[in-house]
């Protein structure tokens, strides 16, 4: 027969399931064996731990995500082969954004309790491998999610009850945001940063100055790239707004929350973690606290990137912090 | 082709030259009648009905170009239920009402062919159902088979293998 257009291929694995998918792809057809496996997937799609309460339908989607960063590699073998991946990929890609954004407008039924952890993959999966364009529409129904959530319609109803601590704490962000926006010099954002600790520890407790700290940091460090590009893309603050809403929020969280939402860390020598004291930086695989995800943001022209920065931070959070160690990040 | 003298009709002319006259209303479901009618108007061809229009299409065989008729008829009456993602079942006759399933139950080479000329004619609701019956067609089908059905060249596979293998290699110590 004759070729079908490109088009219609792409038209017709709209329809396809995953596993079909792959199959159409050589390089591809050994990820099938994953897909038999639940927990299988699981590994290769979410790291070691299997114990988080996240939906056999999710695995999938991140294992697709994971795919297709193997597809990206897989590319370059020329012919009709590349025409399939470019299909596959582009509609492994409107999967994966349908099934990030829609959960995240409506909180739906089918993730009727999308988790603090499930949000932070779905926004590394995507972002990974989406194109620019379509990170604001996630961003934004992050946010809508995020909101929800806070004003107890999802994940968290029984920790948010204080209206007046959510306020006060949305009027914070929008403040540091606007600093950060209006900060003209490197040497400015690490004095905000300084100053955003020194808030935190005179007003929370230690757990929260930790998670405010890396928050902080992040948020900073999206800042000083934008700054040094002299230009503030409206793609480097849709970043910078996702990981300060994503960092921030479970800051409001109950710290048995923050357990669950609990994930491995391990050191990272990323850049953007370098120059945090390597003594406070230990794993500890018999820590109870368990791990938590960070994720490591490089902002370049026309370009973004965000992968998950696995530290150490378990130790971190059970250690008893001064305001001094603090300090000293920035 | 008893139509033939009706006020509003298109003659629809297959790759063997037979006619296949159509009223207007119906075929408008295919845009790219709709959009041979409207450079025709442009034209100002003296038929201001159409009965004159005849659109060749070259590629689309009298048997497959009267499925599309029978199709586009039978959706003036029934409108097909449209196909939404992702799937909520395998059973086409659950999907789509169950004269458009056993419309797409037909061999593998009637089926790349409805679904040629239903991107050629630009039907948009016969290409959803007709890539939905590929889709399902494949389904379940090994990447050779895969490949032979969309005339995908094995050229240089060797080569692909001795990659896919290296990276295998390497991805296959994680999944486990």
């Amino acid at each position: 027969m004759e070729h079908l257009p490109d088009e219609t291929l792409k038209h017709i694995f709209r329809y396809s399931d995953p596993r079909t998918l792959l199959s159409c792809v050589r390089s591809c057809t050994r990820f099938r064996t994953v897909l038999d496996d639940d927990d299988g997937m699981w590994r290769y799609s979410c790291g070691k731990h299997s114990d988080l309460s996240v939906g056999a339908s999710f695995r999938e989607k991140a294992f697709i995500g994971t795919v297709l960063r193997e597809i990206k590699q897989s590319q370059g073998m020329g012919g009709r082969e590349n025409i399939i991946l470019s299909c596959l990929s582009t509609e492994l890609i409107r999967r994966i954004t349908q099934h990030y954004i829609v959960p995240f407008m409506n909180n739906g039924p089918d993730h009727p309790r999308m988790t603090f952890d499930v949000r932070g993959d779905a926004l590394r999966y995507a972002l990974d491998i989406l194109e620019p364009h379509m990170v604001q529409k996630l961003e934004s129904a992050l946010l809508i999610s995020l909101r929800a959530s806070i004003h107890g319609n999802g994940d968290y109803p029984r920790v948010i009850d204080d209206d007046m601590r959510l306020v006060e704490e949305i009027q914070r962000n929008r403040i540091i945001g606007h600093m950060l926006l209006e900060s003209q010099s490197h040497h400015s954002q690490r004095d905000l940063f300084k100053a955003m600790l020194r808030e935190a520890i005179m007003r929370e407790s230690s757990d929260d100055i930790v998670f405010r700290a890396l928050a902080s940091r992040i948020a900073n460090r999206a800042g000083v790239v934008k700054m040094t590009d002299g230009v503030m893309t409206n793609i480097g603050y849709g970043v910078f707004m996702i990981l300060a809403n994503l960092l921030w929020r479970p800051m409001l969280m109950h710290k048995d929350m923050l357990r669950f939402e609990a994930r491995e860390f391990e050191y990272s020598s990323i850049d953007l973690w370098n120059d945090i004291p390597p003594t406070i930086i230990q794993q500890d695989p018999q820590c109870l606290l368990g791990p938590f995800t960070v994720y490591h943001c490089v902002i370049v022209p026309g370009q973004i990137e965000v992968s998950a920065a696995k530290l150490g931070l378990c130790n971190l959070y059970n250690r008893q912090f001064s305001s001094d160690d603090l300090i000293t990040y920035g | 082709m008893d139509e033939d003298n009706t006020v509003g009709i298109v003659k629809l002319v297959s790759k063997e030259g037979d006619i296949f006259p159509l009223s207007i209303e119906i075929a408008k479901l295919s845009n790219l009648v709709v959009t041979t009618l409207g450079e025709e108007e442009e034209h100002d061809t003296d038929d201001e009905d159409g009965n004159n229009v005849e659109i060749p299409l070259s590629n689309v065989r009298s048997s497959v170009l009267e499925k599309v008729v029978q199709y586009c008829v039978h959706y003036s009456k029934e409108p097909m239920t449209p196909i939404t993602t992702p799937l909520q079942t395998l059973d086409m006759a659950k999907i789509v009402q169950k004269w458009y399933a056993d419309f797409v139950d037909v061999d593998q080479v009637m089926m790349f062919e409805l679904v040629t000329a239903a991107n050629f004619m630009d039907i948009k609701p016969l290409l959803d159902l007709t890539c939905l019956a590929v889709s399902f067609y494949i389904k379940g089908k090994s990447a050779d088979e895969i490949r032979r059905i969309f005339n995908i060249s094995n050229e240089s596979v060797s080569q692909q293998d001795a990659v896919i293998t290296e990276m295998s290699e390497g991805a296959d110590e994680e999944v486990v």
